[in-house]
């Protein structure tokens, strides 16, 4: 591990699903700083104080769907995180392009997901983020 | 050689058979007096005996005129010697019967041919006569029901000419009298063809000996065409048992036929209608079978996405839970190995710290904990797929497509595993079970499709009015059967839809998102099941859908859907 502290990037992910996060941090913890959230409303507090390269977000939650986050975030904080991607047990929702146009989602996902694809996702999403 | 006595006896014995014979004999001179006579003649004549007659004339026992008439007749006799004629002669015996004879009268001549007398025979008819009357009043008799039969009777020869018939047979073939057709055939009257088709038909009724019964074409007097029905009976001559003619009978059977065709037609119709409504019936319960199982696919592609969802969750932990599992155990393992080699260390201080540093290194810790906390989110994830395949195929029922007894409630749940991802954020489930609940006779798997309907359309309706909700699932045991009421506090119902909602088609949903078929099936269901189906609904109030299910079924199971 070659990266130091100030290299490595910030994913702030947020799933209502514990294993879900319990797992994407066993996968990532390694390459990235891992923040995690069970809910929107810890998300938003985690924006407040933490700065984040990407935010990868739950759609289907209870109180505040995954959408309902990203809008929330875009009237909140509209310059970060820089990069913003769904990861979803759903197939893409059909009003999910506002999303991509209005609150700067970058990708949408299916799970179940693969570690590599994943990783190369991370990078790449970091990256369009940080322009 | 001459008989002796013989000379004497002769006279005598030709006496005895003259008087013995019944006809009447006699003998007159030129003079029209009686030489002789029988005892026939004598009776008639009323005298005792025939020697009473002798000298006698007719003039003393008949009428004046008729004497004089019959002796007229015989000087004609005398001048002419010829034989008169038969001649009937009639009148009234001195007993005031009448009487009838046929009498012929000859000349008799003596040796010299001279005409010296008369021989007059006389045969008695008065009985021919009368049993001749009565055959000819049975025969009048019987050309009267003849001829005022309707149906048209006629005789033929063997070579099909007409030898007679009725008033009928005649009329028919425009005659005013038999006289006008009779040595005539059918071939003068029908077509070549109709002719030649009767003549084969008798032809063949003489040879069989036996009578035929067909239907011909005839025409009435306006040139009508009728449809006749004819029997035709050949005649057999007593003696030789050879046909020596044939009757035949034709009834008119126009109307008969007119009728018995507009039957077979309107049967032949009725046929065809019922043919029609039979095939029209098989294409709608097709088309029926068809909606059904399509709106099974549509309420399975509604719940696929659901469903995707919830399978996919616990997907994850277990595939990328696996994954992360051999990171984690990679670092675990390279610490074991130092472990393992720490007891043969010669540098058993160094050893201890390069182990701590290699924990550092991994983050051991972490890795360590990771694991323990991986295993379980893995063990959580197959569990809750087993759970969820288990509810699908409960939900299904594959193959079991008759009567079962079944919990109701594990089927309630089932139904509620697949419809989570549908609910799960806003909509909490109330669940007020009585645990008396009795199992069923049921076709689970029809029943989880009504309660996945009642269930979808109660989402559906909290959803149309936004925001939280709560369905109310509550189940009660009563005599004999089981309730089930689901209640939502949607957008309940107005009065026009509440109408409607049983009705196939009907639908509030927007194009693509229900067939209109959910309720009309969930009340057929109800119907197989010889339940009832109670809705309780007001616009803003939600609605609740009760249901009533026998615990046991009577009689046969329902026509399979």
């Amino acid at each position: 591990m070659s990266a130091t502290a100030n290299d490595r990037y910030t994913i702030l992910y947020v799933d209502d699903e514990p294993s879900n996060l319990r797992v994407f941090k066993s996968t990532f913890r390694r390459e990235f700083d891992i923040l995690l959230a069970d809910n929107a409303v810890e998300a938003v507090e985690t924006l407040k104080t933490r700065e984040i390269d990407l935010l990868i977000t739950d759609q289907m939650m209870p109180d505040m769907s995954g959408i309902e986050l990203l809008k929330e975030i875009q009237r909140l904080y509209p310059e970060a995180p820089p990069s913003r991607v769904m990861l979803s047990g759903y197939a893409q929702p059909e009003d999910i392009d506002l999303a991509f146009e209005d609150y700067k989602l970058y990708k949408f996902i299916s799970k179940p997901w693969d570690e590599h694809d994943l990783k190369a996702l991370i990078i790449e999403a970091i990256k369009a983020g940080h322009g | 050689m001459p008989i002796p006595g013989a000379a004497n006896s002769e006279p005598s014995l030709l006496r005895s058979l003259i008087d013995n014979i019944p006809d009447v004999v006699y003998l007159k001179d030129r003079e029209h007096r009686f030489i002789a006579a029988n005892q026939a003649a004598a009776q008639l004549l009323g005298e005792s005996s025939p020697a009473k007659l002798v000298g006698k004339t007719e003039l003393d026992y008949l009428p004046r005129k008729q004497a004089e008439a019959h002796h007229q007749e015989e000087r004609r006799l005398f001048e002419t010697g010829q034989p008169l004629p038969a001649k009937l002669e009639q009148g009234v015996d001195p007993q005031g019967a009448s009487f009838t004879y046929l009498v012929s009268k000859k000349p008799i001549r003596d040796a010299h041919g001279q005409i010296v007398a008369l021989a007059g025979i006389g045969r008695d008819l008065s009985e021919t006569l009368q049993q001749q009357r009565l055959i000819d009043i049975e025969r009048e008799q019987l050309q009267t029901v003849i001829d005022h039969i309707p149906d048209s009777i006629y005789f033929k020869d063997t070579q099909s000419r007409y030898l007679n018939g009725n008033k009928a047979f005649y009329r028919r073939r425009h005659a005013r009298s038999i006289e006008e057709v009779i040595g005539k055939s059918d071939f003068d009257y029908f077509s070549p063809e109709a002719a030649q088709s009767r003549f084969d038909d008798e032809a063949a009724m003489f040879k069989s000996k036996a009578s035929i019964t067909k239907e011909e074409e005839d025409w009435d007097a306006a040139g009508n065409r009728l449809t006749i029905k004819s029997t035709k009976t050949p005649i057999l001559d007593p003696q030789t048992n050879e046909p020596i003619g044939m009757v035949g009978i034709s009834r008119d059977v126009t109307e008969l036929r007119k009728a018995h065709d507009e039957l077979a037609e309107r049967n032949a119709l009725l046929t065809q209608q019922k043919q029609e409504l039979s095939e029209t019936l098989a294409l709608l319960q097709q088309t029926q079978a068809q909606l059904v199982q399509s709106e099974k696919m549509a309420s399975l592609g509604i719940l696929t996405a659901g469903i995707a969802h919830e399978i996919n969750n616990p997907i994850n932990f277990v595939y990328a839970g696996v994954n992360s599992m051999s990171k984690d155990f990679a670092d675990v393992k390279a610490v074991v190995e130092q472990v393992r080699k720490l007891p043969q260390a010669s540098d058993p201080a160094a050893a201890i710290a390069q182990l701590q540093e290699t924990c550092q290194a991994v983050d051991f810790e972490q890795a360590f904990e990771a694991l323990e906390e991986t295993l379980k989110d893995i063990k959580l994830g197959a569990t809750r797929i087993t759970e969820i395949v288990a509810g699908l195929s409960k939900f299904s029922r594959l193959g079991k497509e008759d009567w079962h007894r079944a919990h109701l409630h594990e089927d309630i749940e089932s139904v509620l595993v697949l419809l989570k991802s549908k609910c799960k954020p806003h909509i909490k489930i109330v669940r007020d079970f009585d645990p008396q609940l009795p199992p069923i006779l049921c076709f689970p798997g029809k029943l989880n499709q009504a309660f996945m309907n009642i269930l979808g359309n109660a989402i559906d309706a909290i959803d149309a009015r936004g925001g939280d909700g709560t369905i109310q699932i509550t189940t009660r045991a009563a005599d004999g059967s089981v309730s089930l009421s689901f209640a939502d506090d949607g957008i309940g119902m107005s009065e026009e839809v509440r109408d409607k909602i049983y009705d196939p088609f009907f639908t509030t949903k927007s194009i693509g998102k229900g067939t209109g078929l959910g309720l009309a099936i969930t009340y057929s269901i109800v119907q197989d099941h010889r339940g009832s189906l109670h809705l309780e609904t007001a616009p803003g109030r939600g609605s609740t859908f009760t249901l009533q299910l026998p615990i046991t079924q009577d009689g046969p199971p329902p026509a399979q859907r």
